[in-house]
């Protein structure tokens, strides 16, 4: 990142005015980004947590489903083939819906059953304790993988987000933020100096004006000796005694 | 008299079939499977058995599902080897044998059929010892009641269809249903025919054949509570030829949970002992694995016995339960899930 770039605007108090403005922007977006960063990586925290917990949990159901089927072969025979031949529609369907987090919209999955249970009579003679025991146990792991599916999908749309928002925190505060100070720091200077420029002017313009009556005044001076005493006219003010007046 | 003559058309058959029973695992070999950690060491264990290069042959990896194949393609073998040398009557007592995996099939096939899958990819999930002839030909039918007019009418288990099913209703039956109505069929058929033989065979075959008829009531019973099954849909299930008919299975048909359920079996000594609550710090065993377990005892009754077919019967059963157990060692030493692995039925206890 260049760092010595500034905004190329004209200085003037208006530019300074609009720069103060866009810096204080520039803040206030940058703290409500970092207030949305925050919130997305305690969410994320969460959902890391949930996820390692479902997964324990997962590898514990996955072995006991497991091991129930192997009981109910035990009880009732191979039906793997009754099973599959009975298939026509899925039972337990999944949804999707949107939950929203600061902002970021996650899918969340969630299951649900549909239509009954059409094995109910599968292992009628043989076996059926077993099999409902397995049915139970795949239905709680089929529950779980959703969950898992969930927090898993979460888990990668929140990353992203956090990496974007991240970046544009740190965008507006590396770079934004000092570009707009550089240019106010600059529009500032600008100004001083014509300021200082403009005094300097008007400091020099009065000394000359001052020269300049200095001058003319000698001139008149020099002038008004030249020419000796002036007889002045009659003044009647500076007359003592009056000729027209008679009585006193 | 049968002991005099029944050497003359059994007697290669029963000799072979107890020399195969010898070779039943027994105590100390499921011991030494479920010592095992992976299924490598049970491959080994199981060559020091009667299985012996069984599993050695094969390239594929060694999977469960492996293991349960070739145990089942053995057991197959074991049986042709019976059926094809075997003379009537006991050529029909084998095929008897073989009718339960047949309705197995069939229903398979009629489910398959009526979604219009392709029957190519069912034939290889049939069990090979309940192959008939038609099989193939299910593919053609397009609704259950072509199926049955066309093809299953030649097969033996049409008399079983006849006495489950009427034309009409075969459309709207489910699967289920219909397996346990021919089963009901074929399990009563089975023993009127064991009764007609007489002699030693009807005293064990049929003591055999009521437990497994009222094993299906209770089982059916239980199954159904939380179900659509009606208490009167029920009742058609019911095999008629146990020990239950006809008070046991009217109680059984009006029960609503498992304590009416438990004292109904309270009235015959034999099944009260099923039902009862285990003692305080014993295992928790099933009402499927007591079940297996009365079964697997009345099996190996059959054996102390000589001159009668029960002894086939007995074998294949208990060559399945084997299959069963080992299948669910092998499971257990998969999974790593030793702490149930004694779960399985033991069919022998020490050398015999």
């Amino acid at each position: 990142m260049s760092g010595k770039e500034r905004i190329d605007i004209f200085p003037s108090r208006m530019a300074q005015t609009i720069m103060k403005a866009r810096l204080k922007g520039a803040q206030t977006g940058r703290n409500l980004l970092k207030k949305k960063s925050d919130a997305l990586s305690m969410r994320f925290r969460q959902i890391l947590r949930k996820i390692i917990e479902t997964k324990t949990k997962m590898g514990e159901v996955m072995r006991e489903a497991a091991f129930s089927l192997a009981e109910a072969k035990f009880a009732a025979g191979d039906f793997s083939t009754t099973v599959i031949q009975n298939v026509n529609k899925a039972q337990v369907k999944v949804r999707a819906k949107k939950d929203n987090v600061a902002g970021v919209t996650l899918p969340v999955f969630e299951h649900y059953q549909e239509g009954g249970d059409s094995y109910e009579l599968t292992g009628l003679a043989r076996g059926g304790e077993q099999l409902s025991r397995l049915k139970r146990n795949y239905a709680r792991a089929v529950e779980l993988l959703v969950e898992l599916a969930s927090l898993q999908t979460s888990f990668v749309t929140l990353d992203e987000a956090i990496k974007i928002t991240n970046r544009r925190v740190n965008a507006i505060e590396h770079v934004i933020i000092p570009r707009i100070d550089r240019t106010l720091t600059y529009i500032i200077t600008e100004l001083d100096e014509r300021e200082r420029e403009e005094f300097y002017r008007l400091k020099k313009i009065q000394e000359k004006k001052k020269q300049l009556r200095e001058k003319t005044d000698k001139e008149i001076a020099e002038r008004l000796a030249k020419l000796g005493p002036i007889a002045e006219p009659t003044n009647m003010l500076t007359e003592e005694m009056d000729e027209d007046l008679l009585f006193e | 008299m049968a002991e005099l003559s029944f050497n003359v058309d059994h007697g290669y058959l029963e000799g072979l079939v107890r020399g195969m029973k010898a070779g039943i695992l027994t105590q100390t070999d499921y011991h030494n499977l479920a010592q095992c950690d992976t299924l490598e060491d049970m491959k080994l264990h199981l060559q020091s058995t009667d299985y012996g290069k069984l599993l050695s042959s094969s390239e594929e990896d060694l999977t469960v599902s492996l293991v349960d194949n070739k145990l089942r393609e053995n057991l197959v073998t074991e049986f042709s080897c019976l059926r094809t040398n075997a003379l009537p009557p006991l050529s029909t007592f084998l095929d008897y044998i073989t009718y339960s995996y047949m309705i197995d099939n069939v229903v398979l096939l009629i489910t398959g059929a009526l979604k219009q899958r392709d029957v190519a990819e069912l034939l290889p999930r049939c069990h090979p010892l309940g192959a008939f002839d038609q099989m193939a030909a299910v593919g053609i039918a397009r609704t259950p009641t072509e199926l049955y007019s066309a093809i299953l009418v030649d097969t033996p288990l049409a008399q079983f269809f006849q006495d489950a099913v009427s034309e009409s209703n075969l459309d709207e039956m489910e699967a289920e249903i219909l397996r346990n109505k021919l089963y009901k069929a074929y399990l009563e058929s089975f023993h009127s025919f064991c009764k007609n033989i007489g002699g030693a065979t009807k005293d064990i075959m049929c003591p055999v054949l009521e437990f497994e008829a009222d094993r299906r009531a209770f089982i059916i019973t239980v199954n159904s509570f939380g179900t659509d099954l009606s208490g009167a849909d029920r009742s058609a299930l019911y095999p008629s030829c146990g020990k239950l008919y006809p008070e046991g299975l009217r109680l059984l048909a009006k029960a609503e949970d498992h304590e009416q359920v438990k004292a109904v079996a309270d009235c015959y000594p034999d099944y009260k002992m099923i039902f009862d609550d285990p003692e305080p710090g014993s295992d928790f065993k099933t009402l499927e694995d007591r079940f297996f377990e009365q079964e697997v005892k009345l099996n190996t009754l059959a054996f102390l016995q000589q001159f009668h077919f029960g002894v086939f019967y007995s074998y294949i059963k208990l060559k399945e339960q084997e299959c069963r157990n080992i299948v669910w060692i092998a499971e257990c030493v998969t999974q790593r899930q030793k702490s149930k692995i004694h779960n399985y039925i033991p069919i022998f206890q020490g050398k015999n």
